[in-house]
């Protein structure tokens, strides 16, 4: 029935713009708020700043601000520190992860010995983890980066262990019995098998690992958003720290939907072309 | 296609119009506020996988050795876990001189304990408890307020496309952005007491709730629904026997996150202004370079989460999932048994803050 497709075509496409509206109608709600509380001044201090302010700043940030001494691209370059960190993190809960999962995937003893350790790990507040470092590695760059690796840690390690507890036992054998190598059997049997998790896994924990790198470099940092973040909150800056949080959202966002995703889809494009929702596990 | 987006097109079965625009948005939260998950879950799931293969694995005569058996043991196994991480916290403590040793964070917990809070001493009257008691009572006021929040308006979001294409760009935003700069702004603009930390918890933790909320309103199945509207079932019949069974498992997935969240949210505010509370121990004993006292007080903050993950919530949660799994999740083959299944192997932690 064409005539129907088409009538229903129209409509979702009128309702698709509707949503459009409501959302941005949502938006606007959340800046009037804000606007409204800018208002509120207990104090003689001005202690919220209003949006135009935030966003002069943000702009300042970006492009350079010489009447208050920001150089052009600061927000990049601290974010780009931060970010560096929090790569080196996970390359670390990679390289512990990974074994770990695939040794509590296949033995029950080393199951039952990991267990209580990635619970806690995966429970434990991250101010805890922010003075961990601060005590173990004091001012530097080291902390955040190690911290980030054990908050990454219980993730990677859960979703390796599901993964190698998932794989074809049946595959194994044949390839036994047809006298593949272990490596071989690592390459095509098991690692395609826990791939799909480990990519949840560095996903879900994305965000939350860049919020820990950036606590950290505020209680024990010399570079990064971290540090500037504790600098404006010393300052009583609250304009700069509204600023920051801000690009905060903004960065966690962006590469989430232009790195994390994309590259989701890239590397299980195969499972796009059987049809199969990539995004699925 | 996500689940999501099977979820919404499952919803709009019999409305075909419904706008799927914002369920585009949506595709993401499966990963942000997770897929029928909760941090813990894969651990829960693992434990109860352990303890199911203790009871029905027969005891093999062959490994005749007694101590062999039970060092390798699943107990055996745990028991080594703990004493090696104490030897090496042990170990760590004695080589650096700033980190502190398991027995001195111990002693030092004994030590607030004896120490009396306001008046004479008791044992509810000392630093030790009192100061949990104040941080408690400080994240038990502030998820009451993301729970009452978070659940109308994540059952909204389900209910009706106008409110999810509403609030969609708020929650976004919401989970991206890091709890401790709210708690930061939230002690400059209320200074201390009650205010501050209610408003962190709820800004933090409730966007992670209204996710998983709306992604339990996708679970209840629509042919029940439309069938309570058929036969006039009264309002709170359907939230009793529809809305809340079908809902139940992410909703206690949702407060467990939230849980997680605001107890962090409280201790981080406490540590950065504050007038008690674990947090603000752990700041003063660090101001003073004490860092057993920083540590005790750090495994206080651990200790309580994992006491109410472990023994409250998991076994509101085991409950929940016991009850569901005797009524079959309305069966297999329908829809909300189907929303049960696929891709459930992720734990959602990404909203912890």
């Amino acid at each position: 029935m064409p005539t129907l497709t088409a009538d229903v075509a129209k409509k979702a496409a009128r309702n698709r713009w509707k949503a459009r509206g409501y959302s941005l109608l949502g938006a606007l709600t959340l800046l009037g708020l804000w606007w409204l509380a800018s208002l509120y001044k207990p104090t003689e201090f001005e202690l919220i700043p209003g949006p135009y302010e935030v966003a002069q700043r943000m702009w300042g940030f970006a492009v350079g601000d010489a009447a208050r001494g920001v150089e052009p691209g600061w927000v990049f370059l601290n974010f780009w520190e931060t970010f560096g960190k929090t790569l080196y993190g996970f390359a670390g809960a990679l390289v512990l992860g990974v074994p770990i999962g695939i040794l509590m995937g296949r033995f029950r003893y080393w199951k039952a010995f990991f267990f209580d350790l990635i619970y806690i790990t995966a429970n434990v507040p991250l101010v805890v983890y922010a003075i961990l470092a601060l005590i173990l590695f004091g001012l530097g760059d080291t902390g955040p980066a190690v911290v980030v690796a054990f908050m990454v840690l219980p993730s990677i390690t859960l979703n390796v262990a599901a993964g190698v507890e998932g794989v074809d036992r049946g595959l194994l054998l044949m390839s036994q019995s047809y006298d593949r190598s272990t490596r071989q059997a690592l390459q095509h049997i098991v690692f395609p098998t826990f791939y799909p998790f480990l990519f949840a896994a560095v996903r879900n924990s994305f965000a939350s690992s860049w919020k820990l790198a950036a606590l950290t470099e505020t209680f024990a940092g010399i570079t990064g958003v971290g540090v500037q973040i504790g600098v404006a909150f010393k300052g009583f800056a609250t304009a700069d720290m509204i600023a920051w949080m801000l690009y905060f959202g903004v960065f966690v966002v962006a590469i989430e939907r232009l790195g994390l995703m994309p590259l989701e889809r890239w590397v299980f494009r195969y499972r796009l072309k059987r049809g199969e929702d990539v995004l699925r596990f | 296609m996500t689940d999501v987006d099977k979820a919404v097109d499952a919803n709009d079965g019999l409305d075909a119009v419904d706008p799927v625009d914002t369920a585009k948005n949506l595709e993401d939260w499966k990963w942000e506020g997770g897929d029928a998950q909760r941090p813990g879950t894969m651990a829960d799931r693992m434990a109860d996988s352990m303890a199911a293969e203790t009871r029905h694995a027969a005891p093999t005569a062959k490994d005749g050795n007694p101590i062999w058996r039970a060092i390798t043991s699943d107990r055996g196994a745990r028991w080594t876990s703990w004493l090696v991480i104490l030897i090496v916290w042990q170990i760590a403590g004695q080589a650096s001189e700033k980190f502190p040793t398991p027995l001195g964070t111990v002693e030092h917990l004994v030590k607030e304990f004896q120490a009396p809070y306001h008046g004479p001493w008791s044992v509810w009257n000392n630093q030790l408890v009192q100061n949990i008691v104040i941080s408690l009572w400080r994240a038990l006021a502030g998820l009451t307020f993301v729970i009452l929040i978070g659940v109308p308006v994540g059952w909204a979001m389900g209910r009706w496309w106008r409110v999810q294409a509403y609030f969609t760009d708020g929650v976004t935003i919401g989970l991206a952005l890091p709890a401790y700069i709210w708690a930061m702004l939230a002690i400059m603009v209320f200074g201390f007491g009650m205010k501050a930390p209610i408003f962190t918890v709820v800004v933090s933790a409730t966007p992670g709730l209204i996710v998983h909320v709306l992604q339990g309103t996708f679970a209840i199945p629509r042919e029940l629904q439309d069938m309570t509207h058929v036969y006039g079932v009264p309002f709170q019949r359907q939230v009793r026997n529809l809305t809340l069974p079908s809902m139940a498992g992410q909703l206690v997935a949702g407060v467990r996150l939230a849980v997680l969240a605001g107890w962090g949210c409280v201790v981080l505010v406490e540590w950065f202004g504050s007038n008690g509370g674990v947090g603000y121990q752990a700041r003063d004993w660090y101001l003073t370079a004490n860092f057993n006292g920083l540590m005790a007080w750090a495994l206080v903050m651990i200790v309580i989460i994992v006491f109410i993950d472990r023994v409250i919530i998991s076994r509101i949660d085991r409950r929940v999932h016991r009850w569901r799994g005797a009524v079959g999740g309305f069966g297999g083959g329908s829809r909300a048994g189907q929303q049960r299944g696929g891709g459930d192997a992720v734990p959602a932690d990404s909203t912890r803050d």
